[in-house]
């Protein structure tokens, strides 16, 4: 948690050259510079420090941001628009306390006391359920606070049961090299848990011991993108402390998201005189994302023993949070391309941000599509049968899109394919 | 300050959701790149040329600044609303209107981004050559109102030589075409050239007619290493009198080399005096030839290395030293005045000696790089406005750079235009008349100063550092 002057002070390095708006999502959308990196850090750099005017018009514009970092990643000056716009965020939640995507939606958009009775009444008990099944911490809640505000929107159900009440404990591999822990992430946990199940069997197949501690919980970014650090501190305590005591070599996580939020915002999230940070600094040093591990481990496939079919035909999506946070983006393409039955073919801009960006995509659902229309024109041009990623926030965005184009795609998660196409016959 | 009522007015020509007038949108529409900020009473984004001529309308009858703007990333301040009034953003008006491939012409809106307008063009073979360090994001009628420059210019020129006609919206609200669609035309004053680069004093424009080239087949790429300024710059002047034209003739001094490899760490020898890209095109079976001629002068002026790209990947790795400047020299200081002097050619090696001499005088960090082939050159002053007395020193250099260069017969702005920025040094080059007759000019088309106020003239301007 950054105080007002320092954020301005990041924010008085942007020059104004207008590089990002080349390249902001947004702004391309919108054409508007107060949609684009600039103009926020214009406003920003404006706020009077001892009386800042948090206006709703300036609470709408900080939500209109995907911290995809694209901006960041194209600054000749080197200034972080993301952080910067994040760390706004949290000042404000500070200020009124209330997280950005709870303030914008219940406040600004809809009075639920309202709502909340009606659409029960019109036979929407079904998502009642789906978020009363879904703990109080967990992301999902910010992901889909109102989940029956836009009908066009596909949401994936729920699966009978949670990935963590399956499987928990230490799943040891027949010639153990090394001993991991997985992090499942709430959208593996919920919604896909067959694609924490890939993981797990991947990486046992491949002499990896797995520790799955059953306390896990969310990883805290979609609170922390909304700018509240108060809850992702208190799970990463609780997160860090169930990773800790089993002597693991690394811990795994397999939604690219989840990965740079351990590895990256964990250590920041407690201040120097914390006792705690030394222990998430360390925990952050164990966190691995799955592809990056995988390329590792991973024996060289063998040849395919099964009957050769044709292959299929599969494009991946860059997680802004896997390339641009984390810097991985070459690993992810080698196990595509070197796993049999797969033929890998590039789609264009396959980095550009699907438009998911957490809480942006609930207060700014209409934009959201937009950007992502874009993806999915990509992905229907590549000619690919199934598009694969590594973020669970862009594949719910990527089925959002694919469902509403009404394309004959899957959208996979990538560790699943990989599964699924090394298995032994 | 505009009232209630002019802003109804307004609303009620554009329509409600092409206004804002809350703080925080003028606060975004307040600077550019000079980053100067002056906050503006409106913000309209029109979208034909009949809102624009409406507000004009307004705006002489109730005498408000009406300031147009493409993408804002200008150096000099041409779309900052230093007297307030309405930012017309023009970024909305982004079609690309027709692609003539009979006539080899395009017709475009001017909130069409330079590079995308480019790209399409290409696609079937075409080619729109201006291309100014900000064509990812700049517009193409902010190119015209400025004249846009680029590397490209030593071989293939700048913006005004590429725009055949525009529609432009007057001052006084009256919607006019000027030019042509024919390569030929001598029919009463050129108001065309005249509109290009007038930094939306004269006319708001509202659609372009740009003349396009065959895309050139092949280009080959190659970075040169000089022990000092002289020998590269006697190279420059070899090139071109050997009779090749190159499309890019690229120079950075020493001490933007030292910048570069500081911050990079690609093997650039922090000692040498210059570096030089070097980039033809043309027919394929011609280029070998012009590499070679080009290798033999540099190799007769004591180049320490030639680099020749092998391929489009090498050739980007030879660039990347050049598009990193900017993010280099920036970690010397963090604030960066960056003039853009040009010279007759031959005079490039006298103004960077005076440039250093100047330098040294007032103890500030000047680096120096830019477009050697056409003269142009980037002087940057970097300064740390923290530091007392440095602002100062920093407008001391820059007039003595300023001074040198029209010795020397150049000009104050290559490509960036005057604005606010370079506003009170305009006498130096145009004199008194000079001055004289563009405001003549300037008032018989718009007669109540409402279109974009305060800038180009050393007295109407009054500049405030953010």
């Amino acid at each position: 948690m950054k105080e007002m002057t320092e954020v301005q002070e990041e924010a008085r390095r942007c020059v104004k050259c207008g590089n990002c708006l080349a390249q902001c999502p947004v702004y391309l959308e919108t054409l508007e510079e107060p949609l684009a990196a600039r103009g926020k850090m214009a406003l920003v750099e404006s706020l009077k420090e001892a009386d800042p005017e948090y206006t709703k018009r300036y609470y709408k514009i900080l939500s209109q941001c995907l911290l995809c970092g694209t901006c960041a990643e194209n600054c000749p000056n080197g200034v972080c628009g993301d952080e910067i716009i994040r760390e706004a965020r949290a000042l404000l939640v500070r200020e009124k306390g209330l997280t950005l995507p709870k303030k914008a939606i219940f406040k600004y958009f809809l009075d639920t006391d309202r709502l909340m009775p009606l659409l029960l009444k019109a036979g929407a008990s079904l998502q009642h359920l789906f978020l009363e099944r879904i703990p109080e911490e967990s992301g999902l809640r910010l992901r889909f606070p109102m989940p029956f505000i836009d009908s066009k929107r596909f949401i994936p159900g729920l699966a009978p049961d949670p990935f963590l009440d399956l499987r928990s404990g230490w799943i040891r591999a027949e010639k153990e090299t090394m001993r991991v822990g997985l992090f499942v992430g709430c959208v593996s946990n919920y919604m896909f848990p067959r694609v924490a199940q890939s993981a797990l069997d991947l990486f046992v197949r491949n002499g990896v011991s797995v520790y799955i501690p059953k306390e896990q919980k969310c990883c805290g970014l979609p609170a922390f993108g909304s700018g509240d650090d108060e809850t992702p501190r208190s799970i990463a305590r609780k997160n860090i402390e169930a990773f800790a005591g089993e002597n693991l070599d690394q811990v795994i996580a397999h939604c690219a998201s989840c990965a740079a939020m351990l590895k990256l915002d964990y250590p920041l999230l407690f201040g120097e005189d914390d006792p705690f940070r030394q222990k998430a600094r360390a925990f952050a040093e164990k966190v691995s994302d799955a592809t990056l591990f995988l390329s590792k481990v991973m024996e060289p496939p063998t040849t395919d023993r099964r009957p050769p079919t044709k292959p299929v035909r599969v494009t991946y999506h860059d997680p802004c949070h896997l390339r641009r946070k984390l810097g991985i983006f070459k690993e992810p393409r080698d196990l595509l391309k070197s796993t049999p039955g797969l033929e890998y073919v590039e789609m264009i801009d396959a980095n550009r941000c699907c438009g998911q960006g957490g809480s942006f995509n609930v207060a700014n659902y209409d934009l959201s599509l937009k950007i992502l229309d874009r993806k999915t024109k990509a992905i229907e041009d590549s000619g690919a049968e199934i598009v694969t990623t590594t973020c669970s926030g862009c594949m719910l965005q990527l089925m959002d899109g694919i469902h509403q184009a009404g394309l004959k795609k899957e959208v996979r998660h990538l560790v699943e394919i990989i599964d699924e196409k090394t298995q032994r016959a | 300050m505009i009232g209630r009522e002019i802003i109804k007015q307004i609303t009620e020509i554009v329509g409600k959701e092409n206004v804002a007038e809350d703080k925080e949108t003028r606060i975004c529409y307040a600077y550019d790149a000079t980053n100067i900020h002056h906050l503006p009473d409106l913000v309209v984004f029109p979208r034909t040329p009949q809102h624009i001529s409406g507000i004009l309308k307004l705006a002489n009858e109730h005498r408000f600044p009406v300031v147009p703007r493409g993408a804002g990333t200008g150096f000099t301040g041409g779309t900052i609303p230093v007297e307030g009034g309405v930012v017309l953003v023009l970024t909305k008006m982004n079609r690309i209107l027709k692609i003539d491939q009979e006539n080899l012409l395009a017709v475009v809106e001017p909130g069409v981004i330079t590079y995308d307008f480019q790209q399409e063009v290409e696609k079937i073979g075409l080619f729109y050559p201006p291309d100014p360090a900000s064509l990812k994001s700049s517009t193409l009628g902010g190119n015209v109102a400025e004249c846009a420059g680029g590397p490209r210019a030593v071989k293939y020129g700048v913006t005004k030589d590429y725009v055949l006609g525009l529609e432009a919206v007057l001052p006084t609200g009256e919607v006019i075409s000027v030019g042509v669609q024919t390569v030929k035309s001598v029919v009463g004053y050129d108001l065309t050239k005249l509109m290009v680069g007038s930094e939306g004093t004269l006319g708001v424009i509202t659609k372009i007619i740009l003349r396009l080239i065959p895309l050139p087949k092949a280009k080959r790429t190659m970075l040169v290493i000089f022990p000092t300024i002289e020998s590269a710059a006697t190279s420059v002047s070899q090139i071109i009198s050997s009779r090749i034209i190159p499309t890019t003739l690229e120079f950075m001094d020493n001490a933007t080399i030292r910048c570069v490899e500081d911050y990079l760490h690609m093997g650039l020898p922090v000692d040498a005096g210059a570096l030089l890209i070097i980039e033809v095109d043309g027919a394929p079976e011609a280029l070998n030839g012009e590499v070679e001629e080009i290798r033999k002068i540099c190799q007769a002026n004591q180049a320490m290395e030639i680099k020749v790209a092998k391929d489009q990947q090498e050739a980007e790795d030879l660039w990347k030293a050049r598009r990193a400047v900017s993010s280099a020299v920036v970690k010397l200081n963090p604030t960066k005045i960056n003039e853009d002097i040009t010279v007759p050619r031959s005079k490039v090696a006298d103004i960077l000696r005076r440039t250093e001499a100047i330098s040294k005088k007032y103890g500030l960090i000047i680096v120096n790089f830019g477009h050697a082939g056409d003269g142009n050159i980037h002087v940057n002053v970097l300064i740390d406005k923290r530091k007392p007395g440095e602002v100062e020193k920093a407008h001391a250099a820059v007039k003595e750079i300023f001074q040198s260069t029209l010795d020397l017969g150049g000009t104050l702005s290559g490509e960036h235009g005057i604005g606010i920025t370079k506003a009170p040094y305009l006498p130096l080059e145009l004199g008194d008349m000079g001055i004289e007759v563009m405001k003549r000019i300037k008032k018989a088309f718009d007669p109540n100063n409402i279109l974009n106020p305060g800038k180009i003239f050393p007295d109407a301007a009054k500049t405030t550092a953010h």
